[in-house]
């Protein structure tokens, strides 16, 4: 195939691919080579300037507990990307299943799918993620979970209309004629020519899900400290911008820098595999898999 | 066509009876309703009494239909915090959420729509390359952060504009833009692809063989046919703008019903973060249903087949 080598044709692409390879870099190296404790407290260095100031101390500055923001910063990439890859993994698998029995089995299966699909895309996902999360209490797993609740339709929704056009083909047709059952049918055959749409969607779906993560840990529903994400920081940071603008900026900018990234990356996914589109020009379409989600604060 | 919008009428209900469900069930996720939303402390003669006052100690199915058949006339009960109807409550602060969505969703179109057919028709220049780095910046800046951002300096540095309220025209600006920025990059993407998709098509061609200006090919015909899926998608994505309330006017102290559900779930008044729910997703499911219905009175091909 030749998608691998059409990603990596696109400087917008490759640019998004490194960042992110950056990103994960420091999400899973171990912490040790910190100059700082991510956690440590030290007020009496309360909200310093970094770098910009002459602190080579602490480069990025510290904020309103005297905790280096470096440290943070790196520290809390860590959390930011499990939330995300978790919710983004439970939302794709569940997405697909749903999307290929929608698709598949057509009739009954696919009305229920449908309005399950429809009913979830009335609510306001932030306000209904919120609630949920006040009734069930903050933690790893809930907010995981809320987030992949707010995420797995839009897999079904692609995988659905792919399974309906694959599934008119002449091979499908083919493979039942040589007596290939349903199941052989929707994973041997079917599932292998949707797997790009779920790869270019989940890329999508993850920038969007950092967001609305950081959204909800900014409402201060997200982890619980000393845990910390980007969005928290910002909400750490809230309080103080008056006087330290850093202290919110700096995870601003690198939630900023990995919706980016993702989008960076989603865009080389779908035209490396949709030869029709401007792969070289960089058309932004949102005529493609994008088209019916925008993205949450 | 009446057979279209009668199954369209069934559909919207059962949708409706699906965002009921949902509703029904949040506060019925740990189980027991009564300690969510009297909290933990309460004593267990004030649960029973709120269990058999809320008549929870009856069956689930009985619960959902007196829920129901309660909230199609119009009671969603009482708030714990204000002690009002809570339909009361949430219609009083429904103007301000309008009034904010409506002033973004303006903002969107009017700045979105321009920039989208500008960058497609002047695609690959100077122009549409900064204007789609710039997009790309505005999806990827958390809105909140953006708030914060737009506080500090128009709010405080310059003070231009008062950082919280409702007021005047002036009140409205840094929430409704801080808004606008869910819609609008999504808004540029469409506008532009969708001008760019129309500007390849054949009957571009037969214009232009035909002598028709560009200006003329592109006033006319392009934009006219490019505007649908862009009508389609900021009708849908109203939704967006009900849900992204939520954080915006919590930072901006803008009374509507976003900043009523969090204000409600940290005074654990789930009763009224229950109906605001129930409120804000019928009319989510009622806007659905006018942009279906104006879609397919733009568009008469899809009324037929769109079953």
């Amino acid at each position: 195939m030749g998608v691998a080598r059409r990603l990596g044709s696109r400087r917008a692409t490759r640019v998004g691919l490194v960042f992110l390879a950056l990103f994960l870099a420091l999400g899973v190296w171990p912490t040790s080579w910190l100059p700082h404790d991510p956690t440590e407290v030290n007020l009496g260095l309360a909200n310093r300037p970094g770098l910009w100031a002459g602190n080579w101390s602490q480069p990025l500055g510290t904020d309103f507990l005297g905790r280096d923001l470096l440290s943070r910063s790196v520290y809390a990439a860590r959390l930011t990307l499990v939330i995300g890859l978790g919710a983004v993994t439970i939302a794709t698998l569940v997405g697909t299943v749903v999307g290929l029995l929608a698709g598949y089995f057509a009739g009954w299966v696919d009305e229920v799918l449908s309005w399950l699909i429809d009913v979830q895309l009335a609510f306001p996902m932030i306000a209904l993620a919120v609630a949920v999360i006040a009734v069930l209490g903050g933690s790893l797993t809930s907010l995981i979970g809320v987030l992949a609740a707010t995420s797995w339709f839009t897999t079904a929704r692609v995988v659905r209309a792919q399974v309906l056009a694959v599934k008119a083909s002449l091979f499908i047709e083919a493979a039942g004629a040589l007596g290939a059952g349903s199941v052989r049918t929707v994973f041997r055959h079917i599932l292998p020519n949707v797997v790009s749409p779920i790869l270019a969607v989940a890329t999508f779906e993850m920038a969007r899900l950092v967001l609305t993560e950081s959204a909800l840990s900014f409402l201060g529903l997200g982890v619980s400290s000393p845990q910390t994400t980007w969005g928290a920081m910002i909400g750490d940071g809230r309080a103080y911008v008056y006087e330290s603008w850093w202290v919110a900026t700096v995870p601003g900018l690198l939630i900023a820098a990995l919706v980016i990234a993702f989008n960076f990356v989603g865009d080389g996914l779908r035209d490396a595999m949709d030869p029709t589109s401007y792969a070289s020009s960089g058309r932004t379409g949102g005529g493609g898999l994008r088209s019916e989600q925008a993205t949450e604060p | 066509m009446s057979q279209w919008v009668a199954w369209r009428l069934v559909r919207m209900f059962l949708v409706w009876i699906g965002v009921t469900l949902v509703a029904f069930l949040l506060l019925r996720l740990t189980g027991d309703p009564a300690r969510v939303v009297l909290g933990e402390f309460a004593s267990p003669a004030a649960m029973a009494a709120y269990r058999a006052e809320q008549g929870l100690d009856r069956p689930w199915p009985a619960q959902y239909v007196s829920f129901v058949s309660k909230a199609l006339r119009g009671d969603l009960g009482t708030s714990l915090r204000f002690r009002e109807p809570n339909l009361k409550v949430i219609v009083e602060r429904l103007p301000a959420t309008l009034e904010l969505a409506l002033a973004s969703l303006l903002i969107s179109a009017l700045v979105g729509v321009p920039l989208g057919v500008v960058t497609a028709l002047r695609r690959d220049s100077a122009f549409d390359v900064v204007a789609r780095g710039l997009v790309l910046l505005a999806l990827g800046i958390p809105n909140f952060f953006l708030a914060i951002l737009f506080v500090l300096l128009f709010g405080v540095e310059l003070g231009w504009l008062p950082t919280g309220g409702r007021g005047g025209l002036g009140h409205l600006v840094m929430p409704a833009v801080v808004l606008s920025f869910l819609l609008l990059p999504l808004t540029v993407r469409i506008t532009r692809s969708s001008v760019l998709d129309n500007l390849s098509m054949d009957y571009v061609r037969t214009a232009r063989g035909k002598g028709v200006g560009s200006r003329a090919i592109v006033w006319r015909h392009v934009l006219r046919n490019a505007s649908l899926p862009v009508v389609t998608v900021l009708g849908v994505q109203s939704a967006l703008l009900l849900s992204g309330a939520v954080v915006t006017e919590t930072i901006f102290s803008w009374p509507g019903i976003g900043r009523l559900l969090v204000t409600s779930i940290t005074g654990r008044d789930f009763p009224l973060v229950q109906s605001a729910i129930l409120v804000v997703s019928t009319g989510v499911v009622l806007i659905g249903f006018f942009v279906d219905l104006c879609y397919a009175a733009l568009d008469p091909r899809l009324g037929r087949s769109r079953g």
